[in-house]
């Protein structure tokens, strides 16, 4: 019977869960369409037979399948259409990047709607929350409260005791003092972010082309780190020196920011090999078997935590 | 300072800061503890928990997080030694001393502003009044030199008459210090415990009228922590438990009521007048019956004597030997019926009065009783367990949050590990007696475990070391026939650690029936570490116990010995 190609791409999708998408059913659609086209010839012959010999008995057989193609288009396009919704669910649900095996599922045109659904989602996520954009697609629950209980096994001054981090909010305090910005290292201490281990060289460098050398209260100043004072192994993941380009200063650079809404681009000097004084009190690292138990909000605790520094307590 | 109001004067400073909260290892301290927390979280109170086991651990805390935060609790620590001295804080910090700990250091009480005592000021306290111990820094010595062109002899005749004031003054200045001394020496000389931490918390919390009945077996647990550790006299602990009872029936009245009463699963607590027994309703009566130090010391359950006595005292109950083996929840429910009153009436016949104590319990669910004391031991058993976890979670962390009621599994693992504590600690005691390791060193008794006993590792840990000394002055003085021994203190000492070659020493006072539990080690072990150049560490926040080099073991009891003679 007519329009059970359709049905089968219609019935198809809905069996399948919510959330998941099938595979591409290439086989099933080129048949509906060739139905279609089968369909459409004949009416087309019917027609003119109709219209040149007056055969009106003719009639209902045109408006039947007339009635069919009208159903099988709108079979396909309601299969389409969902293949959409279900591909825009999962850039909310996975993210930017898909797994293999769903991408292998889409076929070309799809993948293309994708990727530039992603623009659209980025390019309005960016427009968002002041320079720096808010991520949406994160943290989609209301909290259940507004402050939380976090372990923390790194202690000393505010969960950073790396030497190398020391060493380097000694420098950032003298930069930021040096353009009178009175800054010093406690204030550096709450706003240092680490910069995560996939921050690519070209991003940074298109987010300082962005940036707007503006000295405001807050400050967002940039600096890539030297690769001689960062190791590898850093807890804190700090990505060794990346190449710099022209214009931008040789020596280090690492983002540091809260809600600010300027940045600052400040060259710098950083000795290579010679030891920033660091102001290390003689406390020998606690016993790390004891874990400092805090409450703090929870707008404070959700970077360190992602990064694992703290350890939320589902109590 | 004494803080007066702890609303005005403590909360709603600490409410709009960061603080620090360092609490001491011990039961009172973690529900004190608790109960704070739930306050903080309750209005949005950040703040960071720091556990200190002893002074060394306060301190290196204190200097890393000295520049975060400006106020400090201490809770169970810092009230009995001068804090500004140990720690040299800055000008603004504030701390805030919640502490059982007598005597108060005079220091403590008379600063005004960076030290505030959360003490309430009737609690037995006698604290020196200023004039006799500080002195104002007037200029004691004249100069007698005013002026340079007088005469020789007027010069003399007022050099004279300077001298004479001037020796006066000195002369006044000796009394006044030898009196100062002996005073500081009696107020200083016995150490003992005020009113629970626990309690004093959730007073705050009542003032407030933010307490809940979660916060009130807290505070239960907290007054009856220090009544297992002996700390208070049993005079205290009855009016506490008065003072608690209130709340108690003030916070679960409804269940008396027969039409309004609660659903089974909200918690219930209740006044009971129950059996001194421990563990007895998680253990078997058998079990329970051989553990408690009460009645294993009057039994002398060492002996094949004291075996038999047991044996006649439960058939004289008419309990049957395999019931009473049998876990309690298992025992046949006529035989449970009026056990306790049973229990008493033998228990009297027997020589053993205070069978029953007054206490409270609390319920939830249809399987889950637990009798306070129940609870203290789950939780010291829990913070004290010397085996290292699997997960790494500090043993703190874990007897903190077994007081939960959502964490009822970490409570029943604790129960566990108390039974093997206690057991342990009885077996012990045994084997101490029977092989007499309890020897009379003139002034004191002297009992030192050796190497390689069994569980000697479990009474590493201040608590159960001072637990498994009382207990075993306890069985000694039913032990000994000797009347002079039944007066005397006990001295214990138990290895710590084999690679540094230490040892814990315990002082336990002498076991009376009014006994006013002071406890006078403290300053003795002191003096004779001084005396005697032993490598001692005081590191404990309780001064009767300290950590000394096994070498120097010797010369420390001989001036223990001379000391105390």
């Amino acid at each position: 019977m007519f329009c059970e190609k359709a049905m089968e791409l219609v019935r198809e999708l809905h069996r399948a869960p919510e959330g998941q998408l099938p595979a591409f059913n290439e086989d099933g659609l080129r048949q509906v369409l060739e139905e279609m086209k089968a369909l459409y010839e004949q009416n087309q012959s019917d027609v003119n037979e109709a219209k040149s010999g007056g055969r009106s008995d003719l009639i209902p057989t045109i408006k039947f399948r007339h009635c069919s193609l009208l159903r099988n288009r709108r079979c396909t396009v309601a299969y389409l259409y969902d293949r959409l919704l279900r591909i825009r669910a999962l850039r909310w649900e996975y993210g930017s990047v898909l797994p293999n095996a769903l991408r292998f599922h889409m076929s070309a045109e799809e993948m293309e709607w994708f990727n530039r659904y992603k623009k659209s989602l980025a390019t309005y996520m960016r427009s968002l929350g002041g320079d720096e954009g808010l991520d949406i697609t994160q943290d989609m629950k209301p909290p259940k409260s507004l402050y939380i209980e976090v372990y923390s096994s790194m202690t000393s001054k505010d969960f950073a005791n790396d030497d190398e981090v020391a060493k380097v909010k000694k420098v950032v305090v003298e930069m930021a003092n040096n353009f009178n910005l009175g800054v010093d290292e406690d204030d550096i201490e709450g706003l240092l972010v680490v910069v995560p281990e996939e921050f690519m060289n070209e991003e940074m460098l298109e987010l300082e082309k962005e940036c707007i050398p503006d000295y405001e209260r807050e400050i967002f100043i940039i600096y890539y780190l030297l690769t001689g004072h960062i190791s590898e192994n850093s807890d804190t993941h700090l990505k060794k020196g990346l190449r710099p380009s022209t214009g931008v200063p040789e020596k280090g650079i690492a983002i540091m920011g809260d809600d600010s809404s300027t940045c600052v681009i400040v060259p710098i000097d950083l000795p290579v090999g010679q030891d920033v004084e660091v102001e290390d009190s003689d406390i020998d690292d606690p016993d790390p078997d004891r874990p400092r138990l805090h409450f703090l909000p929870r707008w404070k605790c959700e970077q360190l935590i992602r990064q694992g520094v703290l350890e939320h307590v589902l109590s | 300072m004494f803080v007066s109001d702890f609303r005005k004067d403590f909360y709603e400073l600490v409410q709009s800061q960061r603080v620090l909260l360092f609490v001491a290892s011990d039961v009172d301290a973690l529900c004190a503890c608790k109960i704070l927390q739930a306050l903080f979280q309750c209005d949005h109170v950040q703040y960071t928990l720091v556990p200190v086991s002893g002074w060394q651990e306060l301190e290196t805390a204190f200097l890393e997080h000295k520049e975060q935060c400006r106020y400090f609790i201490l809770i169970n620590c810092g009230a009995n030694v001068d804090l500004l001295d140990i720690l040299q804080p800055d000008e603004d910090t504030v701390f805030f001393v919640c502490d059982t700990h007598r005597p108060v250091n005079v220091v403590n009480v008379y600063n005004d502003t960076q030290i505030r005592l959360l003490i309430k000021q009737d609690d037995d306290l006698e604290v020196p009044a200023y004039d006799d111990i500080f002195r104002d820094e007037e200029d004691d010595e004249h100069s007698g030199n005013d002026s340079d062109g007088s005469e020789p002899s007027e010069k003399r005749k007022r050099l004279e008459e300077e001298t004479v004031e001037e020796t006066m003054k000195r002369r006044q200045l000796r009394e006044w210090e030898a009196r100062r001394r002996d005073i500081l020496f009696d107020y200083e000389q016995y150490e003992y415990h005020g009113t629970s931490s626990a309690m004093v918390m959730f007073d705050l919390a009542w003032m407030m009228s933010k307490d809940l009945n979660d916060m009130l077996w807290w505070a239960i647990v907290g007054l009856t922590d220090q009544w297992v550790q002996d700390k208070i006299t049993q005079m205290k602990y009855v009016t506490d438990v008065g003072i608690l009872q209130r709340h108690v029936s003030r916070h679960n009245h409804r269940n008396e009521d027969e039409e309004n009463t609660l659903s089974v699963d909200c918690t219930r607590i209740s006044f009971e007048y129950d059996l001194r027994l421990v563990l007895y309703q998680h253990w078997s009566l058998h079990d329970s019956l051989c553990n408690t130090s009460y009645t294993a010391a009057r039994f002398k359950l060492w002996s094949v004597q004291g075996q038999k006595r047991l044996q006649e005292f439960l058939a004289d109950m008419g309990l049957p030997l395999k019931q009473v083996k049998q876990k309690f929840q298992s025992m046949d429910i006529a035989l449970k019926e009026n056990l306790q009153e049973m229990i008493e009436e033998s228990a009297n016949k027997f020589g053993m009065k205070d069978m029953r104590v007054q206490t409270f319990s609390i319920h939830f669910g249809f399987k889950h009783k637990f009798l306070a004391s129940d609870v203290v031991f789950a939780t010291m058993s829990l913070m004290e367990n010397p085996e290292k976890d699997s997960s790494g979670t500090d043993h703190f962390i874990q007897a903190l949050d077994s007081l939960s009621r959502s964490n009822l599994d970490k409570l029943y693992h604790g129960l566990e590990l108390a039974k093997k504590q206690l057991q342990a600690t009885q077996q012990t005691i045994a084997s101490c007696l029977c092989t007499n390791l309890v020897i009379s060193q003139g002034p004191f008794l002297y009992c030192s475990l050796m190497e390689g006993t069994p569980d000697v590792i479990l009474f590493s840990k201040p608590a159960s070391l001072s637990l498994l000394s009382r207990n075993l002055l306890k069985s000694f003085v039913c032990s000994t026939k000797n009347r002079r021994c039944k007066l005397l203190p006990l001295v214990m000492a138990a290895p710590l650690s084999m690679e540094q070659g230490t040892v814990t020493v315990v002082g336990i006072p002498p076991e009376t029936d009014s006994s006013d539990r002071k406890n006078f080690f403290g300053r003795a072990f002191e003096k004779a570490a001084e005396s005697t150049n032993s490598r001692t560490l005081h590191n404990h926040f309780d001064l009767s116990v300290i950590e000394l080099k096994a070498e120097d073991r010797s010369k420390f009891l001989d001036a223990l010995v001379s000391l105390l003679s």
